[in-house]
């Protein structure tokens, strides 16, 4: 379940990075929201939570929507890559190991972290590669 | 061969050979016997059929129990890689009231194909670290594997150590196909403990078999082939699966509206399959519906929550009526509909079988386990830039993954690859009798070029051993990969499908031959696409007496970036024009697409000596009324053609009987050129030493 508390926070996060970059950005014929630009580049896991081992230890977000996963498959986790989405209310779209656009909720993001959180309450940190 | 009657007390004349329809098979062949040199034994060879085995244990001094199971022998270009499954079966089944007797439980019918057994009866994998690789010329060979002991309760596996035995050819049981390749050995446990008698006999070229029923909402399309002749059942023969897709229902209710849940998908299978004994069949659902809640394309949502009644990997679904982002990125099917794009919509309904098979997301390259986005951002117009077939792993997972992994109704998917054993492929080097040798004519190779290769195959046996007659792309016995600089591999094979029996030779003991191929494009566009390095492998396959043999070679080229603008241009003309290949292949002055690219090549200052036998081909070859014309042709090779060994005998015969005064006027670098591809062919040196007179 999202909090009040947690959507006001993204809720401000998103009025912070459409003030700073703009809202839409468009690349690759998609157009792109800010938490889309800012979620491109390469993470990695910091949560060590039991419920995070099913989420991977590398994401790579690229434009065009597609995300890659090194080393999930080897480490058993449930998204290997595929596609991704993120609208402007924080719900985050990944395509999981059956091709299921799991539903996720960003609770945070800024240009070094982001959380997200999933229906069962796992909340999972990831921080930037590069 | 002589008269034998003349030569009694030479007994190494006689040719023995086991491979066939028993001995002195070869005798009765007269083409053969001319190529034999007398003393030169024959190959006596045994060896593996490829296929799938009916395999049997029977445990010393256990009365009444037995294990079936299948092993399954793939053969490839760097030897053999084999597992097996191992199931419990009791010999015997006790009858209670009234009659209160004990009857045979029977063995499945190796006539019969493929056995499937009982889920619940699993009980180990084979996991063969040791097998005849290639040939034996005896009648033994050991074997060796691991077993994994299955623990259902935790789907976990536990390796019972290095179990062998060393196999005999036997006889087949007349249960069995005919001519199947019989064996039988003593297992030996890893303290080297007679564990009982283990058999394998062949019973199918296929490895697994398996049914697919698709069923659809009357509004979706059935996904039943690529648009361009592909189907399932060809899918999933290149993977040595036996696969019977068909179409069931067509006119399934949508539960609530059109788009369809997890839960909905789940129940309609259960609800309209035709069937549902996993435990006699191997079945799979795919239902085509207009919409899906969970994702746009497709889904295998017999996983995680989404499976229901805990028998996972049965079902997945596609979705008919998502509409392609009018973007770019989706190339030709842009704005389209699912179901209206043949190609993307059957390969999304292949990714999700794949994912009841067992398979996880592969992006190594654009194969079936790729996503569909991914592959849709990837370079290329999508969907051309689609590979049909699955990555080179996932092949092998799909042959060799324990059958709890692949089979449904047994492991839940999501575990990771490295929790199950699976067969190395590597188990033994071939280090065999022959040797093929891959070497560009260049090292470097502007874009935009054909790369020519130069093959041989050696014979390092001590045996004269059966080959094709000729190293040929014109033969379907030579089929390869280039696999570019982004690891993007593209396949190559014959343009022309032969029908006829294709010939062979004897390759004596120590002797090579050599054959050339030009390549440029594959069944997936232009090999060489791209600057960079690219990976060649050839893979060279034909059958002696029923067993195909395949011989492997690999080697790499450099493909050079364009040195300007006009090179540019006209690399992107050979590149993207398909009928370029066949004008190349075929001549003539037909092909106007084909024809314009090469004009194209020919106007090009750095392509031009790389397409010049290819255009004087064309003007001294006669098509229709327009006469052949030596004089083109030599003015078409230019100074400095780049020629294989096989182009300079086509130059020769283009200019055979051409006026000594015209081969005066031909420069002499092309004297030069064609000497140095001759290869001491006579005809070619003589052009050749005319022209430098």
């Amino acid at each position: 379940m999202i909090s009040v508390k947690s959507v006001m926070k993204v809720a401000a996060l998103v009025a912070t990075f459409s003030f700073i970059i703009g809202y839409n950005i468009s690349a690759g014929g998609r157009e792109m929201s800010s938490e889309t630009n800012a979620l491109i580049g390469k993470w990695t896991k910091q949560t060590t939570d039991d419920c995070a081992r099913f989420y991977p230890t590398n994401l790579e977000f690229h434009d065009g929507g597609v995300y890659a996963a090194p080393g999930a498959v080897e480490e058993g986790a449930q998204w290997h890559g595929g596609d991704w989405d993120v609208d402007g209310n924080g719900l985050f779209k990944l395509q999981m190991a059956n091709d299921a656009m799991s539903p996720l909720n960003l609770m945070e993001l800024s240009p070094t972290r982001f959380v997200l959180s999933d229906a069962a309450d796992c909340t999972v940190t990831y921080v930037r590669q590069d | 061969m002589e008269n034998h009657a003349q030569n009694p007390d030479l007994p190494q004349e006689i040719i023995v050979d086991q491979r066939s329809d028993g001995p002195l098979s070869n005798l009765r062949r007269p083409e053969l016997q001319n190529n034999y040199q007398r003393f030169t034994p024959i190959f006596t060879i045994k060896s593996l059929k490829k296929g799938a085995y009916f395999m049997q244990w029977r445990p010393k001094g256990l009365f009444w129990t037995r294990y079936n199971g299948t092993m399954r022998i793939e053969r490839h270009g760097s030897g053999v890689t084999a597992s097996g499954d191992f199931y419990r079966h009791n010999a015997y089944t006790f009858k209670s009231w009234p009659t209160f007797q004990i009857v045979p439980n029977p063995d499945p019918s190796p006539s019969a194909g493929i056995p499937i057994f009982r889920r619940s009866n699993y009980e180990c994998y084979l996991r063969v670290t040791q097998i005849l690789e290639f040939y034996t010329f005896g009648n033994s060979f050991t074997m060796k594997f691991e077993k994994y002991d299955f623990d259902t309760a935790t789907n976990s596996w536990t390796n019972a150590g290095l179990h062998s035995a060393v196999m005999s050819f036997k006889t087949a049981p007349s249960s069995f196909p005919s001519g199947a390749t019989y064996l039988e050995g003593t297992l030996k446990s890893p303290s080297g403990v007679d564990l009982g008698t283990i058999t394998m006999g062949w019973v199918s070229k296929y490895l697994r078999k398996a049914s697919l029923e698709i069923d659809r909402v009357s509004a979706s399309e059935y996904p039943g082939s690529n648009g361009s002749g592909l189907d399932w059942k060809d899918v999933f023969k290149a993977v040595d699966w036996d696969l019977n897709a068909y179409q069931s229902d067509t006119n399934l209710t949508e539960p609530s509206g059109q788009s369809w849940s997890d839960a909905e998908l789940h129940s309609a299978m259960l609800a309209r399959r035709d069937s549902s004994d996993l435990d006699n069949e191997w079945r799979y659902h795919i239902l085509a519906v207009r919409r899906l809640d969970s994702t746009s394309r497709g889904i295998m949502y017999d996983a995680f929550s989404g499976d229901s009644n805990n028998i996972p990997r049965e079902g997945a679904a596609v979705s008919s009526h998502w509409t392609i982002p009018n973007t770019n990125t989706w190339g030709t099917v842009r704005g389209m509909r699912f179901g209206d794009a043949d190609a993307p919509y059957f390969r999304t309904a292949v990714h999700e079988l794949g994912h009841a098979l067992g398979l996880y997301h592969n992006t190594a390259d654009n194969g079936f386990m790729n996503t569909t986005g991914t592959i849709a951002s990837s370079p290329g117009t999508f969907p051309s830039n689609i590979q049909w077939s699955f990555n080179a792993a996932d092949a092998k997972r799909l042959r060799h993954m324990p059958d709890p992994w692949v089979r449904p109704g047994v492991i839940p998917f999501g575990s990771s690859y490295a929790s199950a054993p699976i067969s190395p492929t590597d188990a033994m080097d071939l280090g065999g009798p022959l040797e093929l040798r891959i070497e560009p004519l260049l090292d470097a190779v502007p874009i935009g070029a054909p790369v020519r290769v130069k093959m041989t195959l050696t014979n390092h046996s001590d045996s004269a051993i059966e080959v094709p007659d000729h190293l040929t792309l014109k033969s379907e016995h030579v089929t390869g990969i280039v696999s570019d600089p982004n690891q993007t591999r593209r396949s190559f094979r014959s343009l022309m499908r032969c029908i006829e029996e294709h010939e062979v030779t004897v390759l004596k003991p120590g002797a090579k031959m050599t054959g050339d191929m030009t390549l440029l494009r594959g069944l997936d566009g232009a090999l060489f696409s791209t600057p960079g390095l690219h990976n060649i492998a050839v893979n060279l396959s034909w059958e002696i007496s029923g067993i195909t043999v395949n011989v492997a070679g690999s080697n790499s080229v450099m493909i050079t970036p364009p040195v300007d603008d006009a090179h540019a241009v006209a690399a992107k003309a050979t590149l993207s024009e398909p009928d370029l290949l066949l004008t190349l292949a075929i001549g003539g002055d037909h092909l106007e697409e084909g024809i314009a690219a090469l004009d194209a090549a020919m106007a090009n200052s750095v392509l031009a000596p790389h397409f010049a036998i290819v255009k004087a081909k064309q003007a001294g070859r006669r098509f229709g009324k327009r006469k052949a014309s030596p004089s083109d042709a030599l003015k078409a090779l230019g100074s400095r053609p780049v020629l294989s060994q096989e182009e300079a005998n086509r130059v020769a015969e283009l200019l055979d009987g051409a006026p000594a005064t015209v081969l005066k006027k031909a420069p002499k670098t092309l004297g030069k050129a064609l000497a140095t591809a001759s290869d001491g062919n006579k005809s070619v040196k003589k052009i050749a030493d005319e022209m430098s007179a």
